[in-house]
């Protein structure tokens, strides 16, 4: 299984250390809304979870049932020890891509 | 007319006519010597079984007309029912297509932007608005089924890279 992450995996990731330790689906797809300005459907975050719990990012546990969710439970998510790693070789990569370029100091 | 009734007739007529007051007396007289007379019981029972009867034709109606109303309330309480509950066909296809670890915490993410917009916009609004997800997750959970049929899913992965999805 590769160790690289994709762009949406990355901002996955992102978004899950930022809502660490209540990430849930609903709570990732809005924070990635408001970072990024892009909606991404369900479908989508759920298949990216899914994923990265495959590679060994991601781990998960069940959260409580509400009301307004129809007694379903949550599925909370949070960085593994490789999860973080592979997040930081990704962005060291991204930096270093940019280091010496005049995109530099946005990543700055 | 009754004999009451025809001398007070008379008794306005007379009034209006300006006749003298002394001939009204004996008007009176005349009217109270007459024999009363008396209602007849058989001209009196269909009047009162006609009353009767719609009397209750009226209570009837007014019954029918109230279980109507409640049929109808009823009927309301059904639909806003319904209505604020998720589109139940939406749901089943999301679930036949979602990852087999998480349909139940997907559903529930759903149900719960579902709420969410309740809070803010009509139900039906709602709806739509759920059905819209749904559709737009379909496409990145079918590739993911797809995924697992070997050569075919290497030929749509290029093709999802090309497209961007």
């Amino acid at each position: 299984m590769s160790d690289q992450v994709g762009q949406l995996e990355q901002h996955v990731l992102l978004a899950i250390m930022r809502k660490q330790p209540t990430a849930y689906g609903v709570s990732i797809q809005q924070e990635l809304l408001l970072r990024t300005g892009r909606d991404h459907s369900a479908g989508a975050i759920y298949t990216t979870l899914e994923r990265l719990v495959r590679k060994g990012f991601l781990k998960s546990k069940d959260g409580e049932p509400t009301p307004e969710r129809g007694g379903r439970k949550k599925l909370y998510f949070s960085l593994t020890a490789s999860g973080e790693a592979a997040l930081s070789n990704s962005l060291k990569a991204v930096g270093s891509l940019a280091r010496g370029t005049k995109v530099a100091e946005v990543l700055a | 007319m009754t004999p009451t009734q025809s001398y007070q007739a008379e008794i306005a007529r007379r009034s209006k006519e300006g006749l003298p007051d002394d001939e009204q007396p004996s008007l009176l007289s005349q009217a109270v010597s007459q024999p009363p007379t008396y209602v007849s019981v058989h001209h009196v029972i269909p009047q009162m079984a006609q009353a009767t009867f719609f009397q209750a034709t009226v209570r009837e109606a007014s019954r029918n007309i109230q279980d109507g109303i409640n049929v109808y309330g009823s009927f309301l309480d059904a639909v806003s029912t319904t209505s604020a509950s998720p589109p139940a066909m939406s749901e089943f296809l999301f679930s036949l297509l979602g990852p087999e670890g998480s349909i139940d915490s997907m559903l529930g993410d759903l149900e719960e932007r579902f709420h969410a917009d309740l809070e803010s916009v009509s139900p039906s609004r709602a709806r739509w608005r759920y059905r819209s997800r749904v559709w737009r997750s379909l496409g990145p959970l079918v590739l993911r089924k797809l995924k697992n049929w070997g050569f075919l899913a290497v030929i749509l992965e290029l093709g999802r890279r090309k497209i961007g999805w």
